[in-house]
Order: C-alpha cells, then sequence, then structure tokens
C-alpha cells in the first residue's frame, strides 16, 4: 500500500512559510499582550511597572484589595461580607480619629477574611482598629472544607513571593482589567470603587421602593409575626460534637493582633427574615455560635456588639432592599451607634444592639 | 507505509482517540471500532470495487450509529441491552421525537459540506490564516491562564 505524497515542493515552502508565520505571531502576540500586562500592572505587583496612578477600576475585590493594603494609607480597617459593605471608611475614620479602609467581600468566607487580615497586619503592620463584620459565614460547620467561594480566590496576590505573580499576570482577566486601567488614564473609564474600599451597591436611596423590598425580603411568603419563643437548649452530646471551624481562625487571628489593636466584633444587623426563628434547633445552634464567638472576643480582649437580634430595627421592611442589606441611613445610624457603644459604652434604649463584650 | 504498519497505527491512533473521548473502557472500544472501520474502507478502496453510492452511505451510516450507541452507553452490559433492543428485543414500538429538528438535522447534513471537504478547500497555507490561527492561540492561552481546574469527570473504568 503506497500513500501518495500530498504536498509538492512549492507547497512544501508555503507551508514553512505558514508555520514561520504562525510561529511569529503567536510569540510576537505573547510578548506584546505580556509588555501591556505587566507595565500597566493593574495588580501593583510588579516593581519595574510604569509610574501609574493606579485607582480601583474593577470590583473584583479578591483582585484589587492587596493593592490598597500595600499602598499603606490606611491603619484600620473593616472585615466581612456584603452585610458590612455599607459602612463608610470615611465616617468612621472621623469617628475613631484612624484611617479605615473597607476590605468588605460579596460573599466573603471566613477564610478570606482571615487571610485579609493576617496580610494587613503583615504587610501594613497591626491595625489600630479592626471592625470584623460578623454574619453566618463564622459559623458554617463545612467552613474549612469550603474556604473559597465559585469565584476562586487569588492566594498568589495574598502571599510574600514576589516571581508567582510574573506567572499569574498572563490571563484575559488581567488583561481587561489592565485595559480598563488605560482607560482610566486616559479619562475614558471611571473609578468603580473608591480607593478606601467603600463602595454603594445599592441603587440610589430615591429609587427605593418598599413593596419591591418586601417581595425580596420575604421571597413571596406573607410577613410573618416574629413570636418570642423560648430558646431550645442543645443537648450536651450535640453541644460537644458541634463544629465550627472558622472560630479557630477567628480566634488565632485575634490573638495574632497585639493588644494597642482596638478589635471589634460586629454582628450585622440582618432583617429577622435571614434570622432563625426563635425556639426551633436552627436558633439554638445560632446562639450556641454566638455564645462562642463572644468566648473568643472576652479571651482576646476584643468588644463584641450584636445588632443580629430581633428588634424594632430588624423588624422593620422600610429598612432594608433584601433580608441581607439594609440602607445607606442604616448603616450611617450602625456607624454612629459602634462608636457610641464602643468608644463610650452607650447601650441601645431600645435594645436593637447588644453590648455582648464591652 | 505497508498494509499492516497501516493497520496498526490506526488502531492504536483511534484507540487513543477514543480514551481522549472519556477514560473508560466503552470509550477506547468505541475508538477501535472506528479504526476498524477506516481499515475495512481503506481495503476495500485497494479492491476498487466501487460500491453505489446509496449502499456505501447507508453502510457507513449505520456503522457509526452502532458506535454511538457504546458511547453513550455506561456499560458494555447496557450497550448489550440497547442492541438487543435496537433488534427488537422488547418488541417493535416508540415514537418519533422532535421531528422538526431532526430533518433539520438532516438536511443541515446533507446539504453543507462536510468537514473533510471544508478542511480540504480551505486549510490551504495562506499567512492570514496563519495569523488569525495564532491570534487564537494567544486569546486560548489567556483563557487557560484565568486558572480554575476543572476536574476530569469522566473516569469509568
Amino acid at each position: 500500500m503506497k500513500v501518495r505524497p500530498r504536498t509538492d515542493e512549492s507547497d512544501d515552502r508555503k507551508w514553512r512559510r505558514f508555520v514561520a508565520s504562525f510561529l511569529g505571531v503567536l510569540l510576537g502576540g505573547i510578548v506584546t499582550v505580556y509588555l501591556f500586562v505587566v507595565l500597566v500592572d493593574p495588580y501593583d505587583v510588579i516593581p519595574v511597572s510604569l509610574p501609574l496612578e493606579r485607582r480601583i477600576v474593577s470590583i473584583s475585590q479578591r483582585h484589587m484589595y492587596p493593592q490598597i493594603v500595600r499602598s499603606r494609607r490606611f491603619d484600620s480597617l473593616i472585615l466581612g461580607t456584603s452585610t458590612s459593605a455599607l459602612l463608610d471608611p470615611a465616617l468612621l475614620s472621623k469617628k475613631f480619629g484612624v484611617r479605615f479602609v473597607n476590605l468588605t467581600m460579596d460573599a466573603a468566607t471566613a477564610w478570606e477574611q482571615s487571610t485579609i487580615l493576617n496580610y494587613f497586619q503583615r504587610v501594613a503592620g497591626p491595625p489600630k482598629v479592626v471592625i470584623i463584620g460578623v454574619d453566618g459565614v463564622w459559623c458554617v460547620e463545612s467552613a474549612d472544607r469550603a474556604r473559597v467561594t465559585f469565584r476562586g480566590f487569588p492566594y498568589w496576590l495574598y502571599d510574600d513571593e514576589t516571581w508567582n505573580d510574573y506567572f499569574n499576570l498572563f490571563n484575559l482577566g488581567t488583561v481587561e482589567i489592565a485595559g480598563r486601567m488605560v482607560g482610566y488614564q486616559l479619562g475614558l473609564y471611571p473609578e468603580r470603587v473608591r480607593y478606601d474600599g467603600y463602595r454603594v451597591f445599592m441603587p440610589p436611596e430615591p429609587a427605593y421602593d418598599l413593596a419591591r423590598a418586601r417581595k425580596h425580603i420575604w421571597g413571596g411568603r406573607s410577613p410573618e409575626v416574629p413570636v418570642e419563643a423560648p430558646p431550645l437548649p442543645l443537648s450536651p452530646n450535640e453541644r460537644s460534637t458541634l463544629r465550627f471551624p472558622a472560630l479557630d481562625w477567628l480566634d488565632t487571628s485575634l490573638a495574632n493582633l497585639p493588644e494597642s489593636s482596638l478589635k471589634i466584633l460586629a454582628f450585622m444587623p440582618v432583617h429577622v427574615a435571614a434570622q432563625p426563628r426563635p425556639g426551633t434547633h436552627e436558633g439554638a445552634l445560632e446562639a450556641e455560635c454566638k455564645a462562642r464567638i463572644t468566648d473568643i472576643a472576652r479571651k482576646r480582649g476584643a468588644k463584641a456588639i450584636d445588632w443580629r437580634v430581633h428588634s424594632a430595627l430588624t423588624r422593620n421592611d422600610a429598612n432594608y432592599w433584601d433580608p441581607l442589606h439594609y440602607r445607606l441611613p442604616i448603616a450611617a445610624r450602625i456607624a454612629d451607634e459602634l462608636q457610641k457603644a464602643v468608644l463610650e459604652g452607650a447601650t441601645s434604649p431600645g435594645n436593637e444592639y447588644r453590648i455582648l463584650v464591652p | 507505509m505497508g498494509p499492516w504498519r497501516y493497520v496498526f497505527a490506526t488502531m492504536i491512533t483511534m484507540g487513543l482517540c477514543g480514551l481522549w473521548h472519556g477514560a473508560g473502557w466503552t470509550y477506547v472500544v468505541w475508538g477501535l471500532w472506528h479504526g476498524f472501520g477506516l481499515v475495512v474502507c481503506r481495503a476495500w478502496q485497494q479492491l476498487k470495487w466501487p460500491l453505489p453510492p446509496v449502499l456505501g452511505w447507508a453502510i457507513t451510516f449505520a456503522f457509526v450509529m452502532a458506535g454511538w450507541v457504546l458511547f453513550r452507553s455506561s456499560s458494555f452490559e447496557a450497550a448489550s441491552a440497547l442492541f438487543a433492543s435496537l433488534a427488537g428485543a422488547g418488541g417493535v414500538g416508540g415514537t418519533l421525537q422532535s421531528a422538526k429538528l431532526l430533518a433539520a438535522a438532516a438536511l443541515v447534513s446533507a446539504l453543507v459540506p462536510s468537514a473533510h471537504e471544508l478542511k480540504d478547500k480551505l486549510c490551504r497555507p495562506r499567512p492570514a490564516f496563519a495569523a488569525g490561527g495564532a491570534v487564537l492561540a494567544v486569546y486560548c492561552l489567556l483563557e487557560v491562564g484565568q486558572g480554575a481546574p476543572v476536574n476530569f469527570i469522566y473516569f469509568q473504568f
């Protein structure tokens, strides 16, 4: 069986040129894209990049925060999920007399929050004040198995190695953000997040619609009048087998901070629709987790204040966009109450927050 | 290339192609099935006994369809059961579903040139193709650079 040669000599030459063109464009493309990314350096990790004024042009918080920390413009931080994102660092800076940055992230896991806190301490020094907006993520039983979200987490931006940054920059996401950074320099693209991490991710206040908010809050259910039931006790056996793996990270992170750091654990006020009902097993689990967090706060010299209670604040639909997110005036009120509770020991006349550890 | 060398090379290549589609013995046998088809086709062409096109098409079609049974079966037992059903072991019946979609697909497959024909027509050593392919390759590298490893989900050995 003979195979007929598929190409003649001139075809061979053409194919050689084809391969040479392919390799030329491929290598040229790789070098051009790589140089572009390295010179623009949207995450501000490359020592030899162009001296640009780098702003936060992406809402990819996990990628953009490390450079804010490395800028060392801030000496205090706010951590948490989107339930603490509306705490305005500029407002809190005035109240506490420090320079706050808000490093909360959408759906931040406890592991991610611990990682950021440790990174801040390593790079910018021990914070003067750290506020951790506490919510359910600290009480998740699978926290050590699901340490990050589906969004992924760029560990390479939070380590102390520089060499791996060079490899990790070559991808579409970085090219896109580098493009936006160039757009910002040319006045074509706006800053997406204020440099202190603050971003109002909700629609403007005048667009608030209570009926629509109620739909989000109750998800089609009819609003329930919360019944004050006695707490359901957990059996000693269940208590001893309960796992809250994230609380070990919280304990270690707080233990690593010096005494001079003012440590505040603030349970954020989610709507009652998003809180466990009193007298249920779920409620008992949350109470147990809260008690253990309170113990950690006491042991590590932290203050703990709890807005995550059934109160006039959390029962009022008009205070919320959805079950997890309060409105801007409520954020300002929490910042105000936080300052008074922490610095002056002020209690809430309407029991809208409780000081767990003064 | 000698005939045995051709048979060996084809069977190894197609067996590996089967394995590439999924890490299970049914995929390997599916690949070998196509290797066997290619070998028989080539041998027939050497004999120079041309088949009527309609007959050639029908044999090829039935051969490929039989392969799909193997491809979509989770085990050889499942494939055997399907073949038995196709042969009428469970009685004759059933309904035709998505007739319009089937008709459209049949039209496309009959009228649009095959990938093989398109390749012969288009895949010439033109500089523009080289440049376009290289740009696409850079894009793919950037896409791969996004990370997020995906678990290989096909292990069925």
